[in-house]
């Protein structure tokens, strides 16, 4: 998959521009920057959900086709097996109403796959008793591992988390991120990974891009934007995840 | 378990404003014993779930179901009417998790400052007053800021705000509660700063934070909690590099590293 030149104005106010990266099967992708940079906003483009205000521009090359990003019907056919969100506020993005395996079966109806909830749950680490569950009567923790098997359910081809992990406990955090990358690892599922939490995601993604008020700073492997630094963003970036009291 | 912090690490022995014995809400905490003051510079770790955050509101009054011993100044505040309380908000303030919630979206920061001014018995700054602009650059925010609103405010801006608010009831303790977790590091490090800034201006602090990495220099002491219950206290240095309880080393081991 890859994503050319995506750019985003609402009101005439560039929100986006420039923004380029590509990605394979299996592989990894952090998008980094500080609050404001844009990250999420990119996410809610690939996914066709931008502010309806918002005039996308840009290409997606999906599968050997060609989608305009400013398509978003286009776009809302490739949502659920073509592309997935791990959204932050896993918590609010369920239904209060009804139980996680109703709404584990309800996703899976809508993508036509098969829909067992249980193995579902046992794929994220939960007992198959958590079908019977209210979102209020899970943890923060609990929560984001449903809406990570939601995202899977349909067994996209493209998993985007967006902050996945922001609101967890250390533990949490260390035990959440393991678990996406491993599961995308084991299914080849392709991970774009939304963090402004360079440490954490250090040893999970290979390449990343770096966002800077809603331009691409800097892109490259990893550890190359680790050990050399390339602009002041990543390199303030990098300075605060390094800093030790 | 019951432990006690009786001095700070740094070998000072100070007059303890606040003392808990016990202090225990329903299932949530059991059992916390600790000694605040000005010189108090205590980070208080553990999962969610753990109790900290009703360890926080139970120092400030806001866990009504709150038990054991709690003096202000030598005066049992708990099973005391709520009148007894009011001093508490004047003299220890909290600056709650997420800025975005933590200030009244309809009151600009100048009237936010006034409210807690109010509630904590201290006279409202004037329009003009040198007072609020220097309140303001105590948290490194620009005096013009005061005419807004906080919708109007990135996080780190709203962050400061909100301390500069409990700043303005002059406390001799404040307690913060995972005040970083929202922002981005480079922004979290600046606020971190400003706490230890603040320690120098003898306000004691009581940080609530899973992020083990702003401990060591912006306080001395560390209570671990698990469960509600404490499991572990002492030295930063020392529980940090060589922890005990079960609950410590997965907190350590957990955190990131580049």
């Amino acid at each position: 998959m890859r994503v050319d030149d995506l750019g985003c104005t609402i009101a005439g106010r560039t929100l986006l521009a420039g923004v380029c990266f590509s990605i394979d099967h299996g592989e990894a992708l952090a998008v980094l920057g500080p609050s404001g940079a844009g990250k999420s906003l990119v996410l809610r483009c690939l996914l066709g959900l931008a502010p309806s205000e918002a005039k996308v521009t840009g290409r997606l090359q999906w599968e050997g086709r060609e989608v305009s990003l400013a398509d978003r019907d286009a776009l809302a056919q490739l949502r659920g097996r073509g592309l997935a969100l791990v959204p932050q506020a896993a918590a609010a993005s369920l239904d209060p109403m009804r139980t996680v395996g109703a709404q584990l079966r309800e996703v899976c109806a809508l993508h036509d796959t098969d829909g067992r909830p249980n193995e579902r749950l046992e794929e994220v680490g939960l007992a198959a008793e958590f079908a019977d569950r209210h979102p209020h009567a899970l943890s923060g923790g609990q929560a984001q591992r449903v809406a990570l098997a939601l995202a899977l359910a349909c067994r996209p081809a493209l998993l985007l988390a967006d902050e996945p992990m922001a609101a967890l406990d250390c533990v949490s955090q260390a035990e959440l991120v393991e678990l996406l990358v491993r599961r995308c690892a084991a299914e080849q599922v392709a991970l774009v990974l939304v963090s402004h939490d360079l440490a954490r995601v250090v040893r999970c993604c290979a390449r990343a891009i770096v966002l800077d008020g809603g331009r691409m700073v800097a892109r490259g492997p990893l550890a190359e934007l680790l050990a050399a630094p390339p602009e002041p963003t990543t390199a303030a970036m990098v300075l605060a995840a390094a800093r030790r009291g | 378990m019951n432990m006690s912090l009786e001095t700070g690490s740094s070998g000072h022995v100070h007059e303890d404003m606040l003392v808990g014995r016990g202090l225990t809400v329903g299932e949530r905490l059991r059992g916390v014993d600790l000694e605040l003051g000005r010189s108090t510079g205590l980070a208080v770790i553990g999962r969610s779930g753990s109790g900290k955050s009703t360890l926080a509101r139970a120092l400030v009054g806001l866990e009504p179901e709150l038990a054991g011993s709690l003096r202000l100044a030598g005066r049992e505040l708990v099973g005391s009417p709520r009148a007894a309380w009011a001093e508490l908000r004047a003299r220890v303030q909290l600056v709650w998790q997420d800025p975005a919630t933590a200030l009244d979206p309809n009151l600009t920061i100048r009237r936010s400052i006034d409210e807690a001014r109010l509630l904590a018995g201290r006279d409202r700054y004037g329009r003009d007053d040198p007072r609020a602009a220097a309140l303001m650059e105590r948290v490194a925010l620009g005096p013009e800021l005061l005419g807004r609103v906080p919708g109007a405010l990135s996080g780190g801006q709203r962050q400061r705000a909100a301390i500069a608010r409990a700043l303005a009831a002059e406390p001799e303790l404040l307690i913060v509660d995972e005040i970083t977790s929202a922002l981005d590091r480079p922004v979290a490090w600046t606020i971190v700063d400003l706490l230890r800034s603040l320690r120098t201006a003898s306000i004691g602090l009581v940080m609530i934070s899973h992020d083990l990495s702003f401990l060591p220099g912006t306080v001395e002491d560390v209570l671990v909690l698990a469960g509600g219950r404490p499991v572990e206290s002492g030295p930063v240095t020392s529980v940090l590099t060589a922890p005990q309880a079960a609950a410590t080393r997965a907190l350590v081991d957990a955190a990131p590293r580049l």
